[in-house]
């Protein structure tokens, strides 16, 4: 594996204050895709003022597409129907992965429950007493 | 709490300019019974929902208060308290269902503090979302914990990744009046008006709005046209306290309806408590129209259980809700007709 590799950050960016439900939906099915991929790979959804400061993919709704400086702050943008972006995705991936530059995450990686009715059993959905 | 800036426009257009100027980051602020002491107060944060750090106060707005009766209805400016409303004379007489509901939500501290601009805007109940430590959809997280969870006061119509209900009496009862909301925009475009049938969104279209209004746009008056002749009112609402008042309901259902020896012929059915919007039982009114209501009511009723797609453990508002639709429609006919 190349040294390079590393975990993808896949940023599904929206306008602050509005989420169109259909474009929740094409995140949650990028998030899929890339979950049965089993590739290392954090898909994050974010109002385009919260973006975090690294990101490998930016995936934009047409709405938002060329505009605003955190476009630069990404390597690679993509935006257009939620169908043209699977297939972006999936040539993007492949392409990364020539080029060694994602690993495969933990076959094994177990995944938690956060919250169990309003027991808290993970950090973000801790309750105080 | 957090810090914040307090602003105090003089005028609608200033609120406004101030709204656009700040953003998503800023908030209209009237009774702030819900905003300040509660989303503020409770600190309920997530990447879609910012903590807000301008607050525009429009209680400093002269000519967003107040109740005035015309020939073509009635308007009521959006911080025009609850108290006010329920207290009008006028408007008991025009619109007798906007009064009831107004002197039965929560209690008389929060009815002298909460407007109408205020009940309409109040963020939706779901304890999830108001517990800040679930970043749930609403707040710009990845799933609806009410789905797997405690659901028993979450909605049974109309939920869609999100199953928020609808916490405003006064919204259900505008949608039933056939009421239209004036709304001011920045940069001194001119006021647009906005039917209530049209005014909320649910989350099968957006998941962190609650209504058409941009961020910078704001709620400045409610218009109302006049009650029809031959109409009859009727609101019930139900929670789990017993009684009316100081508590958000499980069902409320408002009804507005036209009828002539018992026949429906025009008129709204709106539910509250079971929704993420105020839920306009269409089909029930259409299975009613030209119809006896009386003899009729049950089946059309009944026509809503398709509709509904209760979760684990709050199909129990089915059954409240039909036998409180069927109470108010029957309490509506029985009631004295509006005098117009």
């Amino acid at each position: 594996m190349s040294s390079t590799a590393r975990q993808l950050t896949v940023v599904c960016a929206h306008a602050e204050g509005t989420l169109p439900t259909s474009w929740f939906r094409t995140y949650k099915q990028l998030k899929r895709k890339v979950k049965r991929s089993g590739l290392n790979a954090r898909v994050s959804l974010a109002p385009t003022t919260a973006l975090p400061e690294r990101i490998d993919v930016l995936v934009l709704p047409p709405t938002l597409s060329g505009t605003g400086d955190y476009v630069e702050r990404a390597v690679t943008c993509l935006t257009g129907p939620a169908d043209q972006l699977q297939r972006d995705l999936d040539a993007l991936v492949d392409r990364l992965r020539e080029e060694g530059r994602v690993e495969y995450a933990e076959p094994d990686a177990r995944t938690f429950a956060t919250h169990v009715g309003f027991r808290a059993t993970g950090e973000r959905a801790r309750l105080d007493d | 709490m957090r810090a914040f800036t307090l602003h105090e426009p003089a005028s609608t257009q200033e609120a406004v300019d101030e709204l656009h100027a700040h953003g998503t980051q800023a908030r209209p602020l009237a009774g702030g019974t819900d905003l300040v002491a509660g989303v503020m107060r409770d600190q309920l944060v997530g990447s879609g929902m910012p903590y807000p750090t301008h607050l525009v106060d429009l209680t400093t707005v002269s000519e967003l208060a107040g109740i005035r009766v015309a020939d073509d209805g009635v308007r009521i400016g959006a911080t025009t308290t609850l108290t006010d409303i329920a207290a009008s004379s006028e408007l008991s007489a025009g619109w007798p269902l906007l009064t009831e509901a107004a002197s039965q939500v929560a209690s008389p501290e929060i009815r002298n503090l909460g407007t109408l601009g205020g009940n309409i805007h109040q963020r939706p109940r779901c304890w999830f979302f108001r517990n800040k430590d679930f970043d749930c959809i609403k707040k710009g997280g990845d799933v609806c914990f009410a789905v797997k969870g405690d659901n028993r006061y979450n909605a049974v119509i109309g939920g869609h990744l999100c199953y928020i209900v609808h916490p405003s009496d006064l919204a259900m009862v505008l949608v039933a009046l056939g009421a239209r909301a004036r709304v001011a925009s920045p940069g001194g475009a001119a006021s647009r008006e906005i039917p209530f049938d049209e005014y909320f969104v649910g989350p099968q279209q957006d998941l962190l709005r609650e209504t058409v209004l941009g961020p910078d746009e704001l709620l400045t008056e409610v218009v109302i046209p006049p009650t029809p002749p031959r109409t009859h009112h009727a609101w019930r609402k139900l929670n789990e306290k017993g009684q009316p008042t100081w508590d958000f309901a499980l069902v409320s259902v408002a009804a507005a309806i036209t009828a002539s020896d018992g026949v429906w012929e025009a008129g709204r059915i709106v539910l509250g408590g079971v929704a993420p919007v105020p839920y306009r039982a269409k089909v029930v009114e259409d299975a009613l129209a030209g119809q006896d209501i009386r003899s009729e009511l049950p089946d059309a009723i009944s026509e809503l259980r398709a509709l509904a797609r209760p979760m684990s453990h709050n199909a129990f508002k089915l059954r409240l809700m039909e036998t409180l639709i069927e109470r108010t429609v029957l309490r509506a006919l029985d009631s004295p007709r509006v005098v117009p």
